[in-house]
């Protein structure tokens, strides 16, 4: 087994520096490049608003790139939670301050021009070079940003959303043309247009070794495919994968994958699992619950289907680990995490997990929870029922010293919120507090 | 919170960081962007027509604020010697593309201005360039110098015009 190493502390703070550090640069550009001093022409306020909004927005998205690039060592320093949180979070920022960009400019060339906005819209369009696709970019961002609204999205089927929003790369992709050709912080800055490429260069290309080399490569290497797919409650199945070299993977228990199962209808989606149990070569196990149409097909997945991965990912594991001793929650099919997490802790680590589910047959996986928690010396809590009878607040009273622990809490999104605010009542630590939450 | 922390102070440097690398050029461009003139003499009896930017009566004038080489009483330049040919200026740089200017001139007078070379990366730039070029010429016949008024919103085609011209002043050592 290939030892897999947690995040570095100082690492986090590195990053953060370069993001701050890229972010002032951006801003100072418009100021340097002369924008500013144009202030008090006709326009010039305009112009420098949207040459600013302009060039952080687009900052912004390059930081979203790079995060989208799932880099390992940034996954592993943000996991699952971190990234998709700084994704939600400057996802509206950088929508909206590019349509700022562009409002403002529209502006600021209309009043140069002594024309009516929309007309120099118009102008803009036609006859400035680059600006046919640098709009249609911006239409792409502002339609991904209505659907990914909460409203809108939750009546978009998971998979359609996701793939409409790839588009984002095609819109970001696009629009360099103008930015080059058109913006003063990079007309006749050479520099700065340099580094500005460099930094898009590589973004990009961390996207294509991460997103695409490196799945591919894995796929490739492993070669796995269903042998078994087990029923292991309502509508809850286990599959069960056989691959070459998985001796070579190096995985730690609570991570999870893409997966991407090359059927004719399910090939062109990717779907984040836990893997329920570390590899025991040539075998590795997933176990999901029939939520959406495509966790609902794999309970009819054929023996025999090749499977493609991406991953692992994720900081779900005990490498995050803070304290000595451990809690672990697991709501509903969270319980996978938890599961593969415990093969990781070591022998008389005493951990104690608490599995929730609003009926007994929901509780999948508890024997086998309950063997690895046994062999470890530790204690399982079952909590069954309804919100109503089973409040979360019966877990301080089971776990007295919850304070002095790590806190590892796996489920659905609200679950996850739940409990949290219960273990930060309880005075957990934001540090060892370690969260894996399912959107479905 | 150290997290914030780091983040805003990397920020503030990086932002200061860029305006200490490269400081925003001040007034040492040979345009005046002064729209009132402080010392105004008055031309030949001609007066610049289409300057849209200011009003047509009085303050159409060429003015100096600055002089270090020529005085401006008079709008005929003091010269030492008879200068007469033509020259090209540097390529300037701008903003939004790159300009040169070629300069005619007889018998001490400067009697035809022409671009040579206009590489505009921006059609906003080529839109203002069509209706700043012929004003900004206007007002270099006339003061017979580079000594001349921005137009206003288009700074820095002015001043690449300014200093493309005073290049090839100087080549042909006209003063």
């Amino acid at each position: 087994m290939i030892v897999t190493h947690g995040p570095n502390p100082f690492s986090f703070y590195a990053v953060v520096l370069v993001c701050g550090l890229g972010l002032g640069f951006v801003a100072g550009l418009p100021i340097v490049d002369g924008t500013l001093s144009e202030l008090h022409v006709p326009g010039g306020f305009a112009m420098f608003v949207g040459s600013t909004t302009g060039m952080v927005g687009t900052y912004l998205a390059l930081l979203m790139v790079i995060l989208a690039s799932r880099l390992p060592a940034l996954e592993r320093m943000l996991g699952q939670h971190g990234v998709i949180h700084w994704h939600r979070l400057l996802a509206p920022w950088t929508i909206a301050l590019i349509t700022v960009h562009a409002i403002f400019l529209s502006v600021a060339y209309a009043e140069v021009a002594k024309r009516g906005v929309l007309k120099e819209v118009g102008v803009i369009i036609s006859k400035f070079p680059n600006m046919v696709s640098a709009t249609v970019a911006l239409g792409i961002m502002v339609g991904i940003g209505l659907i990914s609204l909460p409203r809108i999205r939750s009546r978009i089927p998971r998979e359609s959303w996701w793939l409409i929003h790839l588009l984002m790369y095609l819109a970001l992709f696009i629009s360099v043309g103008h930015e080059i050709v058109l913006g003063p912080s990079f007309v006749g800055h050479p520099l700065a247009k340099f580094v500005w490429a460099l930094a898009w260069l590589l973004a990009a290309a961390l996207v294509v070794t991460y997103r695409i080399g490196f799945p591919i490569y894995r796929s490739v290497l492993h070669r796995l495919r269903v042998v078994e797919v087990r029923p292991e409650g309502p509508g809850v199945v286990s599959v069960i994968l056989e691959g070459r070299h998985l001796d070579r993977l190096a995985i730690s228990g609570g991570q999870f994958f893409e997966w991407r199962f090359m059927t004719s209808k399910m090939w062109w989606q990717a779907h984040p699992f836990t893997v329920s149990a570390l590899p025991k070569p040539p075998y590795i196990r997933l176990t999901v619950k029939g939520v959406g149409n495509f966790s609902r097909a794999l309970a009819h997945v054929k023996v025999g289907t090749p499977v493609a991965v991406e991953g692992p990912y994720g900081s779900f594991t005990a490498f995050a680990m803070r304290r000595g001793r451990v809690l672990l929650i697991a709501g509903g099919v969270g319980v996978t995490a938890a599961r593969s997490l415990l093969e990781d802790l070591p022998l008389k680590s005493r951990p104690i997990v608490v599995l929730r589910a609003s009926r007994e047959e929901d509780l999948v996986l508890a024997d086998e929870v309950e063997e690895l928690v046994r062999i470890r010396k530790g204690v399982v809590h079952r909590l069954v029922g309804g919100r109503e009878t089973v409040r979360l607040d019966q877990i301080t009273k089971l776990v007295p010293d919850m304070a002095k622990r790590d806190v590892f809490i796996s489920g659905p999104e609200d679950f996850v919120r739940d409990a949290s605010s219960m273990a930060r009542r309880a005075g957990v630590d934001a540090k060892a507090l370690h969260q894996e939450a399912y959107s479905i | 919170m150290k997290g914030t922390v780091t983040l805003f102070g990397a920020t503030i440097a990086g932002f200061f960081g860029v305006l200490t690398l490269h400081v925003p050029s001040s007034h040492s461009s040979p345009v005046s962007k002064v729209t009132t003139p402080t010392q105004s003499t008055t031309t030949q009896s001609t007066t610049t027509s289409s300057t849209p930017q200011q009003p047509p009566s009085g303050s159409t004038t060429t003015t100096t604020t600055t002089t270090t080489t020529t005085t401006t009483t008079t709008t005929v330049p003091v010269v030492s010697s008879n200068v007469n040919g033509s020259a090209t200026g540097p390529l300037e740089n701008y903003s939004y593309g790159q300009l040169a200017v070629k300069v005619t001139i007889t018998n001490n007078r400067i009697v035809d201005l022409t671009v040579e070379s206009l590489q505009t990366l921006e059609s906003y730039s080529q839109q203002l360039e069509q209706y700043v070029v012929p004003i900004l010429k206007n007002e270099v016949m006339q003061a017979q110098s580079t000594k001349i008024n921005a137009v206003s919103g288009a700074t820095y085609t002015s001043d690449a015009y300014a200093y493309s011209i005073q290049g090839a002043l100087d080549k042909l050592h006209f003063k």
